[in-house]
């Protein structure tokens, strides 16, 4: 059977119930979630996140590039990053970040929730020295320290680094986590106020 | 939801309802991971082909301190492995081979490769305690390349290594007497990325990015991914096909739009330990989308932005297999 529908604006009072009841129905979810299996993160609050970084930076992606690491064993995507500012840290004008995943000789390794970034993206970089003792750097808790901006039609400038609010439920309590989406303007000032001596 | 400017426009869904029972068609489940061919043309599911070599998973029994409670961490992964080896209508003829010692992840393709869980390897993502756990899968760009088991690949897309590594800096409880994140609602997760699953925006799956403490029984959402992957030969449960198209009211298709089919009854279809729950995808470039996996219902089907709490970034790689920035979420829910 093939039905066609062509659907007129719903009536408002039918599309504020759904939505309530979408509403309802995630956040009594939320109430029981304890942590993220994304690849699987429990989220790290912003402060939490600049006072492990060695350096914070609002950056824009160049260029990426993947290859295999020396062992040939598993390949890494690096990002060359344009540094417009350092909030935490001392930066040189670019930045180079080093990532699980990608594609290489015929070959593509991934990593569920890893986020690659495309050249002019620009982001909010919560940053420490990777593994690779290259000089290359890697992302504090995996991906949450890679904060997306967003320059809004209404001219305000936002971030979010995907993982939502939500209330978790640890050790027979709710902890609400505020992270996540956010203005830009705010996330300069919780990292500025996390950084103070 | 999230802020933002919405297009006021006018979503419209047409509507195939399920009249396929039984029928096996090619898939492109939104809930597996796309992997397009080298040499172009359209993105492949990522899945493993076990008849070109035995899929088996390898433990390191090596476990530190992190990792309490009274069950061992073999009997979680394979429990983890039951779970979802008991899907109906899906074959996974993946066993437990020998114990290995490796502490290193990755593949080779000159070969001696295992599929290997691990609890004590280390790398950038040990660093932070709130990583729990990684799924490391490689899989082939085009067929004809070493498939790394002394074979050639079949077909771009295929899985040819998957590793589990959970985060020796994060407390796990195997179960009583144990203290911390319960290890098999990670495990089961981990298993089903193992198999080629993506993230999916329906609350109540398994592959949903957010767990509950305690979580280990797949969703309808989860059987209807996994049995589409890896269909059985002979169908354990009926299931059919929704399927439509979402565009905006000047006709454009809407690519990555979530449709999901919530059933509208009580009734339980799939029986056994199978948690109820509405069953999704994400829409195509053109707008056309196929809710596979449904089992006969009442449906309401909706077709929502994946703007929160899943977004873009949890399964960005399915926006980059058809070539597009990201997802659109510039529109409102609708519903029929």
């Amino acid at each position: 059977m093939r039905a066609e529908l062509q659907v007129p604006r719903p009536r408002r009072t039918r599309n504020d119930k759904l939505k309530e009841f979408l509403r309802v129905s995630v956040s009594l979810w939320w109430m029981l979630i304890g942590s993220a299996t994304a690849t699987t993160v429990s989220p790290i609050a912003v402060e939490e996140l600049a006072r492990r970084a060695d350096v914070v930076v609002e950056a824009r992606a160049v260029r990426s590039w993947s290859q295999w690491d020396e062992g040939q064993h598993l390949i890494y995507t690096y990002t060359r990053f344009a540094v417009g500012r350092a909030l935490k840290g001392a930066a040189g004008p670019a930045i180079v970040v080093r990532q699980m995943g990608g594609t290489a000789g015929g070959y593509t390794q991934k990593v569920a929730g890893v986020r690659q970034w495309t050249p002019g993206e620009e982001s909010v970089l919560f940053l420490r020295a990777s593994d690779a003792r290259d000089g290359s750097m890697a992302v504090v808790g995996l991906m949450q320290g890679s904060f997306v901006v967003v320059h809004e039609a209404s001219g305000e400038t936002t971030v979010s680094n995907g993982v939502p609010e939500v209330s978790s439920f640890e050790r027979g309590a709710v902890r609400t986590y505020t992270g996540s989406r956010m203005t830009l303007r705010e996330l300069e000032r919780r990292v500025g106020r996390a950084v103070q001596p | 939801m999230s802020v933002r400017r919405e297009r006021r426009a006018i979503v419209v869904i047409s509507l195939l309802l399920a009249v396929a029972f039984l029928l096996v068609m090619p898939a492109f489940p939104w809930l597996a991971q796309f992997t397009p061919p080298s040499g172009g043309g359209a993105p492949a599911a990522d899945h493993w082909d076990f008849s070109a070599f035995p899929v088996v998973w390898n433990l390191n029994p090596q476990k530190g301190s992190n990792i309490t409670g009274g069950r061992a961490v073999a009997d979680v992964m394979q429990a983890s492995f039951n779970t979802w080896q008991a899907a109906p209508n899906a074959a996974l003829p993946v066993t437990r081979g020998s114990d290995v010692g490796d502490t290193s992840a990755g593949f080779s393709a000159s070969g001696n490769n295992t599929n290997l869980i691990c609890f004590v390897c280390q790398g950038d993502f040990t660093r932070d305690a709130e990583t729990l756990a990684v799924t490391i899968t490689t899989i082939e760009n085009a067929s004809g390349g070493s498939d790394g088991h002394g074979g050639r690949s079949r077909f771009a897309g295929q899985i040819i290594d998957a590793d589990i590594l959970f985060n020796p800096a994060h407390q796990f409880s195997t179960g009583a007497g144990g203290t911390g994140q319960d290890l098999q609602t990670v495990a089961t997760h981990e298993v089903g990325h193992f198999f080629g699953l993506d993230h999916s925006a329906v609350v109540r799956a398994i592959m949903f990015p957010f767990a509950p403490p305690s979580e280990t029984a797949l969703s309808y959402d989860d059987v209807a991914g996994i049995s589409q992957l890896y269909p059985k030969a002979s169908a354990d449960v009926a299931l059919g096909t929704i399927s439509g198209t979402v565009r905006f009211a000047g006709g454009g298709g809407v690519f990555g739009a979530h449709v999901f089919a919530e059933s509208a009854t009580g009734n339980q279809p799939i029986g056994g330990n199978i948690r109820k729950s509405p069953i999704g995808t994400m829409s195509l470039p053109d707008g056309s989308y196929q809710i596979r996996g449904v089992p006969p219902d009442s449906y309401i089907v909706v077709a929502e932005p994946l703007d929160s709490p899943v977004g873009n970034g949890d399964i960005q790689g399915y926006a980059r297999a058809f070539g597009q920035g990201s997802v659109q979420t510039n529109f409102t829910t609708r519903w029929h």
